[in-house]
């Protein structure tokens, strides 16, 4: 990708931005345009300097803050009760033909079920508070990694192993210094489209149960009350917020292929 | 460590990979039987599997079962026509030409990182919450897998094999047609099934949200009047849905890569 040859005196680059910019500041060019000329009065749609308006006065009150902090917290322990019993789960059927057996099958098979299927479950089981929806983020945390963790140990060259015997390690020497350090890029992208995942079910949660706070709940409301401008911030501010968590993990990929290297 | 086995395929010998599958389903099974026999949860919550089959028979017999899979299978099929096509002219324009991707590509990256269920509320200010909204939600949810990996594949074909084409005096679309989309196929089907999955999914959450019909609105409805056994009936059929789709693609994988040794479709388990 040009990306890597993008340098100060690069200038294919400003080019690049500028079309990229293209089609964000046409299409925001028409939606003002539909306000400023009175081309549509009725629509659902509010024009953008509205929108703007309600992002400062959402942040200015403090209630941005607090949704993103809740529905943050779900993530956060929706996500680590998914992908820490899928790393365990991912390495035992990684290192072990038996348990590949045992329960490649079934997990397959429960792999099917979309995660949302689970949702009136998890509320018959633990009502409609915080427990249902962390236990349903987790499972749609769960499966990813297992799936990348497994694949990225059984990709481990015999070779590393062999080597690893060769300076006399004991099996756990081999998981720590061999087999994990090579699996961790795969283990990484897991983690990372499991993280993602996660913030398209804490949406999902926080929509299809009642909350206390959460940007999901924040954009429910803004539905219910037709304020579009709402509902347009909470996409922006979940998508920037997914975007974070994201680029932390990509980073940390990148930390890790060049340990390799 | 029994590492050195790892090329060792879980069914080695098929007939004992078929046993040691069902023994997990089936201790699940015992145990369930045996939580609700004993009375261990109130039997709101924990269902005798006798009962779910039982009305799982009966759903099935009066045709309520039938009319909400119809109900949701159409939805699926129209959200991931749309979707799915739009990605593969999308993905092959991004793949193929740098102008497009210039255009296009950061837009998209950026419209990406909307989580799939943030669009929901969007929609329903615009669309309501009709077979329209959920065609296009379906279609959200289908696009963006058809299309990254269109692109990834078209931007990998080999120079090598469209410097043959031009020696061979194909012209643009010829070489699109002959050269570029066969070698591209492997990373397309990856985007169609990826793209089956999460159409299923999209339309099973937008039913569970607002619909008074299909799978999804079958599981909240029976959620909603406490009764759980048709909770897992509807959990059960999405299930084996999910499991049927994810199998509908290989045999057009297998046959449309038969001419590749390592194209045979089992890329997605395991």
């Amino acid at each position: 990708m040009a990306m890597a040859r993008a340098t100060a005196f690069d200038f294919g680059a400003p080019r690049r931005v500028l079309r990229g910019l293209a089609l964000p500041v046409g299409a925001l060019a028409a939606w003002w345009a539909f306000y400023h000329f009175d081309l549509a009065t009725t629509l659902a749609f509010p024009p953008p300097a509205k929108t703007l308006q309600t992002l400062v006065e959402l942040a200015k009150s403090g209630e941005l803050a607090y949704n993103l902090k809740q529905s943050l917290i779900r993530v956060g322990e929706g996500f680590l009760s998914g992908a820490i019993p899928g790393l365990a789960v991912g390495m035992l059927l990684g290192l072990s033909a038996w348990a590949r057996r045992l329960l490649s099958p079934s997990l397959n098979a429960f792999r099917q079920v979309p995660v949302v299927g689970w949702l009136p479950l998890m509320i018959v089981w633990f009502g409609i508070g915080e427990v249902s929806k962390v236990a349903f983020i987790a499972i749609g945390a769960f499966f990813p990694v297992v799936l990348s963790t497994s694949r990225g140990i059984l990709a481990v060259p015999k070779e590393y192993v062999e080597l690893g015997q060769v300076y006399g390690y004991g099996p756990l020497q081999q998981l720590l210094r061999v087999v994990l350090p090579a699996a961790l890029p795969s283990i990484l992208t897991g983690l990372r489209f499991s993280l993602s995942l996660s913030w398209m079910l804490v949406v999902a949660s926080e929509l299809m149960m009642l909350s206390a706070g959460g940007i999901g709940s924040m954009m429910a409301q803004g539905r219910e009350l037709f304020q579009m401008d709402v509902v347009i911030v909470g996409m922006l501010v979940i998508g920037l917020a997914g975007f974070a968590t994201n680029y932390s993990i990509r980073w940390l990929e990148q930390i890790a292929s060049r340990g390799r290297a | 460590m029994s590492h050195a086995d790892h090329k060792g395929t879980p069914g080695e010998a098929l007939g004992a990979g078929w046993l040691w599958a069902l023994l997990l389903p089936l201790a699940l099974l015992l145990g369930w039987q045996a939580a609700s026999a004993l009375k261990l949860y109130p039997e709101q919550l924990v269902v005798p599997p006798a009962k779910v089959l039982e009305s799982f028979i009966a759903l099935a017999k009066d045709g309520t079962l039938w009319g909400h899979l119809k109900a949701s299978l159409s939805r699926v099929f129209a959200g991931y026509l749309m979707g799915s096509a739009a990605g593969l002219a999308l993905g092959v324009a991004l793949g193929r030409s740098q102008i497009v991707e210039e255009y296009l590509g950061p837009s998209l990256t950026s419209l990406r990182q909307i989580p799939l269920y943030g669009w929901v509320p969007f929609l329903i200010v615009l669309l309501g919450v009709g077979d329209g909204f959920k065609a296009v939600f379906v279609a959200i949810g289908t696009f963006y897998p058809v299309v990254l990996n269109t692109q990834e594949g078209v931007k990998r074909v080999p120079e090598k094999y469209l410097e043959v084409g031009q020696a061979f005096g194909h012209g643009r679309f010829s070489v699109l047609a002959k050269i570029v989309l066969p070698s591209a196929l492997p990373s397309v089907f990856t985007g169609l099934r990826t793209g089956l999955a999460m159409a299923w999914m999209s339309a099973v959450g937008a039913e569970v949200l607002a619909s008074a019909s299909g799978l999804g609105f079958l599981i909240s409805w029976g959620r909603q009047l406490l009764q759980f056994d048709l909770v897992m009936v509807g959990v059960i059929c999405i299930g084996l849905v999910g499991l049927a789709m994810n199998n509908l693609l290989n045999p057009l994988e297998a046959y449309f890569l038969r001419w590749r040794d390592n194209g045979n479709g089992k890329s997605n388990s395991l």
